[in-house]
């Protein structure tokens, strides 16, 4: 095979191993940095640094693993670059958060099947503050004002959608199982 | 302190007090179970916000509904908990911004209904426009099409032009003529002959292009499509990738193909195996800079082809201001130092007072690119017409390296020693100044007149990018 089409290769192979490894990374990275437009920017630097280290990946290992593994990389190197040298998440964490999240990456995809079902079946007005949350991007002190409501209430019913989805996929994958 | 979901989530939002958050961590590392509980619910907030922001770019395109969430009746199961999730206590206002958030919810609501309850043909019609025409340049229709236009599923057939179809999930389409174009629903459109090129953004993933001879189907990317008038199809991929199948009934059984950027391939209507070719640019240059936002350039200004080899770094052109787009849809949160933020024109860019762009907003960013190998060349002009308004203007050295790593492209090669406009020689006696700037009054059209002698590296445009589907940008 000539070099470039084990180039070609490698690429594919990249791109196949990144998009089922992806969403994993990006709850890892969003769990360690609050917020999501902070989160999106490390993913991507992820994103980059594992293509450019592609060659280094033993394909033994889980390429998930291998991804966080990175990912912690340059998780810390956020909170070096805000300064954040306090109120973060120590190293232990970040490996055990790791673990956590590469141990349940194997039914990543049902749960988020189920996601999408659970989310046909949800109450209009639930729905609608989600979506003013996740599409329009409003803190909860927003919504509240728009809403004509209080933050805490606001916080307290966006607990109770997620925690009410949260119960539905794990129906859904259990009825999956028994069926 | 007591860490229970709605505190997790709070950690997650970063809406919580250092007290807070120092319970949370302690928490944390009190029990290793404890860190997958953490785990669970960013995974399920990562899920929620992809999920919510495609289903939303896409309901956003339902604008012509005038019934409200009251008027449908709910008729699917609930996952709702103990009395109601969400009261009747949160009131929705009446306010514009309201009003559009109903209007949305509304004709989601309706849109559920519509797949699960009983379907009504009225508003089937009325909630059935998902795209738009929002740009053509010296088109001719066989019937008629103005821009602005809402298509619902119809066929176009487009003899002479070009023209750009912006879909409600944020796709851009971009026909050249001669082209007969199907669209099908806001996923699937087919392309029965012509050209086309198409941007598809990640809330959009599986966007389905069917040919005579291949169903192609978008994992994310960018691409162009040509088809003959025999069904002969050419797919080239621009960044990204796509999965191809033959569509000859006798492919049966014949797995998927994938096809990644810089590759292209060929079938033919009654072909069961695609052929790999080599990736050509050239058909798609002229579709391709509508669907980057790039609506004109005249003289020497040029849009790069598509393609992994053409970004800055990697392509040079010596008899161009080559323009590279660079990234698309990037939040601008801080503060960013440019050159030019008003219209006027600008004989010395390198003087201008210190300026900021602290928009919130996002933005997309272009780099234009001229490395001159004949420095005894004549005055050159070009000018580019962008879709959307020019916020900004980087043209120094420094201000370009501090910009790069925000609007940069990411696969760029970046020099970090002198890349702005040279600083103007001293004129020699009766000339004009050489080098000129001209952000025209509507901030969309750049002008660049260089003068003989005069190496202009680079200016990085960046163009307003906000989040609008089709429905929006028409009002």
């Amino acid at each position: 095979m000539d070099r470039e089409s084990r180039e070609t290769e490698s690429r594919q192979l990249f791109t196949h191993l990144w998009l089922q490894a992806e969403p994993s990374v990006s709850a890892y990275v969003f769990a360690s940095i609050a917020g999501f437009h902070d989160a999106e920017d490390v993913v991507q630097q992820i994103a980059q640094e594992l293509a450019r280290r592609f060659e280094q990946y033993d394909p033994d290992r889980p390429f998930v693993a291998w991804a966080l593994w990175i990912a912690k990389s340059r998780v810390i190197d956020f909170y070096r670059r805000n300064k954040r040298d306090h109120l973060v998440f120590s190293d232990e964490l970040l490996k055990q958060l790791g673990e956590a999240i590469a141990a349940s990456s194997g039914q990543r995809h049902e749960r988020r099947e189920a996601l999408e079902q659970c989310l046909e079946h949800l109450p209009e007005r639930s729905r609608q503050l989600l979506d003013l949350r996740y599409v329009e991007e409003m803190p909860a002190s927003e919504i509240a004002s728009t809403t004509d409501s209080t933050t805490g209430s606001v916080r307290v019913l966006l607990t109770r959608v997620r925690g009410a989805l949260a119960e539905c996929i794990q129906r859904r994958i259990a009825a999956e199982a028994e069926g | 302190m007591n860490v229970n979901d709605e505190l997790l989530d709070r950690f997650l939002d970063g809406d919580i007090s250092p007290q807070e958050h120092q319970a949370v961590l302690s928490w944390l590392e009190h029990k290793s179970e404890h860190v997958g509980l953490l785990a669970e619910r960013a995974e399920l907030q990562v899920d929620l916000r992809r999920s919510l922001k495609r289903r939303g770019i896409q309901y956003d395109a339902l604008d012509t509904v005038q019934h409200t969430a009251d008027s449908v009746q709910h008729t699917a199961d609930s996952v709702e908990p103990d009395d109601h999730v969400v009261r009747d206590d949160l009131r929705f206002p009446v306010s514009p911004r309201f009003a559009l958030v109903v209007a949305v919810m509304a004709t989601a609501a309706l849109l559920v209904f519509a797949f699960f309850g009983n379907r009504n043909s009225e508003r089937a019609t009325n909630v059935n426009k998902i795209a738009q025409i929002v740009h053509q340049s010296a088109t001719q229709w066989v019937k008629e099409r103005q821009e602005g236009a809402l298509i619902g599923p119809d066929t176009l057939q487009l003899k002479l032009g070009l023209a750009r179809l912006n879909f409600a999930n944020g796709v851009s389409v971009a026909l050249q003529g001669p082209a007969k174009f199907e669209v099908v629903s806001g996923n699937q459109v087919r392309l029965h002959s012509g050209i086309l090129t198409a941007h598809v953004p990640e809330s959009a993933i599986g966007f389905r292009i069917e040919t005579p001879a291949l169903q192609v189907v978008d994992l994310g990317t960018a691409f162009g499509v040509s088809v003959g008038s025999d069904g002969l199809t050419n797919v080239s991929v621009f960044e990204g990738e796509v999965e191809v199948d033959a569509q000859a009934e006798t492919s049966g059984g014949v797995p998927s193909q994938r096809i990644v950027e810089g590759q292209a391939i060929r079938a033919a209507r009654t072909s069961t195996t695609i052929e790999t070719v080599d990736f050509e640019t050239e058909p798609f240059e002229q579709a391709w800079p509508i669907n980057s936002g790039v609506l004109q350039t005249t003289g020497v200004m040029k849009f790069v082809s598509p393609g992994p080899d053409f970004v800055p770094g990697r392509f040079e052109d010596s008899e161009h201001i080559v323009v590279f787009p660079e990234r698309r849809s990037v939040l601008l949160d801080s503060s960013l130092r440019v050159d030019v933020l008003e219209p006027g024109e600008y004989r010395r860019l390198r003087d201008q007072p210190p300026l900021s762009l602290t928009t919130g907003k996002r933005v997309r960013s272009y780099l234009l690119q001229l490395n001159p190998s004949d420095r005894n060349r004549t005055m050159v002009m070009g000018q580019i017409t962008f879709d959307r308004p020019i916020l900004g203007l980087i043209a120094s050295s420094r201000k370009l390296a501090e910009s790069d790593s925000v609007l940069g492209h990411a696969e760029g090669i970046y020099e970090q020693n002198r890349r702005g406009i040279e600083a103007p020689r001293k004129d020699p006696p009766g000339k004009p100044d050489r080098d000129t700037v001209i952000l025209a009054a509507d901030k969309r059209t750049l002008i660049l007149n260089l003068g003989a002698g005069s190496a202009l590296d680079q200016i990085r445009v960046i163009v307003d990018d906000p989040n609008l589907t089709w429905n929006a940008e028409s009002k």
